[in-house]
């Protein structure tokens, strides 16, 4: 199973500096993929990930079982109130 | 119900057909167990986020004669019938406007949520197979966290890959299609 996890290099190269990176900020993080990071299509990926990954955001944060949860009680209160 | 052991042991040793086989048997299995949830005579009000497949899996198979590897199967193969099953109706439901004439089920429903937050189930489908093919461990990471209602501690298990590791894989997977879905 683990053997899949090796995939395309240039994407295996953006998870390792992603996940190196992600918990660095600021000038530390700059500092860090200037020296790790030569390859500017490899750097603007890893940024623009990490951009991303930096904004609060509850996206699929509930898994589609809550959804189906919330959407359960609902259908109670339609029922309910027809 | 007990040849679900076996076409999991078939699927394990790599047999393609199992799959499609089991698919059909969970796929039809979960619009009967949602129908009974959803009927009068039932007990509770709402459905545990993760009891359903549970409960799934307690009807399909004698827990005795699977195996640990088996059980890991079964979750993937919910978590897979589960993203066909709403990708299905968000489709249908886009293409025919107004739903389609099938039994109200609470998986339509968590598409009708879907569609109020504007949530594309669509697009998430779509952006989640572009990511299986360039990090494949991430996409399934989100497979059975999203459409199988895993925990991390529990996806971890399942993948056999540490707590730490999901964790992270899953926060650049998020990234990852967070994006692929807000540039259109």
């Amino acid at each position: 199973m683990s053997t899949e996890a090796a995939g395309d290099p240039f994407w295996e190269r953006v998870r390792t500096l992603f996940h190196e990176a992600a918990p660095l900020h600021g000038a530390d993080r700059r500092a860090f993929l200037d020296t790790a990071c030569h390859d500017p299509t490899v750097r603007a990926e890893v940024e623009s990930l990490l951009g991303e990954n930096d904004q609060a955001s509850d996206f699929l944060d509930r898994s589609v079982w809550d959804l189906v949860e919330g959407a359960d009680a609902r259908w109670e209160g339609a029922h309910i109130g027809a | 119900m007990s040849d679900v052991t076996e076409l999991l042991r078939e699927w394990n040793a790599g047999q393609p057909d199992a799959r499609d086989q089991l698919i059909r048997i969970v796929y039809e299995s979960l619009h009967a167990i949602a129908a009974r949830h959803l009927g009068r005579e039932r007990e509770g009000h709402t459905l545990q986020p993760t009891a359903l497949v549970h409960e799934l899996y307690v009807r399909l198979t004698d827990q005795r004669r699977v195996a640990w590897r088996d059980r890991v199967h079964f979750f993937a193969v919910a978590a897979q019938v589960m993203r066909r099953i709403l990708v299905d109706h968000a489709r249908r439901k886009h293409s025919e406007k107004r739903g389609g004439g099938a039994a109200p089920l609470a998986i339509e429903f968590a598409v009708e949520v879907c569609d109020e937050k504007n949530f594309d189930l669509v697009a998430l489908d779509l952006a989640l197979e572009r990511l299986a093919e360039i990090l494949p461990q991430q996409a399934r990471i989100v497979e059975l966290r999203f459409y199988g209602g895993l925990t991390l501690e529990e996806t971890a298990e399942a993948m056999g890959i540490s707590t730490a590791t999901v964790s992270r894989e899953w926060a650049m997977a998020r990234a990852w299609l967070r994006r692929a879905m807000s540039v259109r």
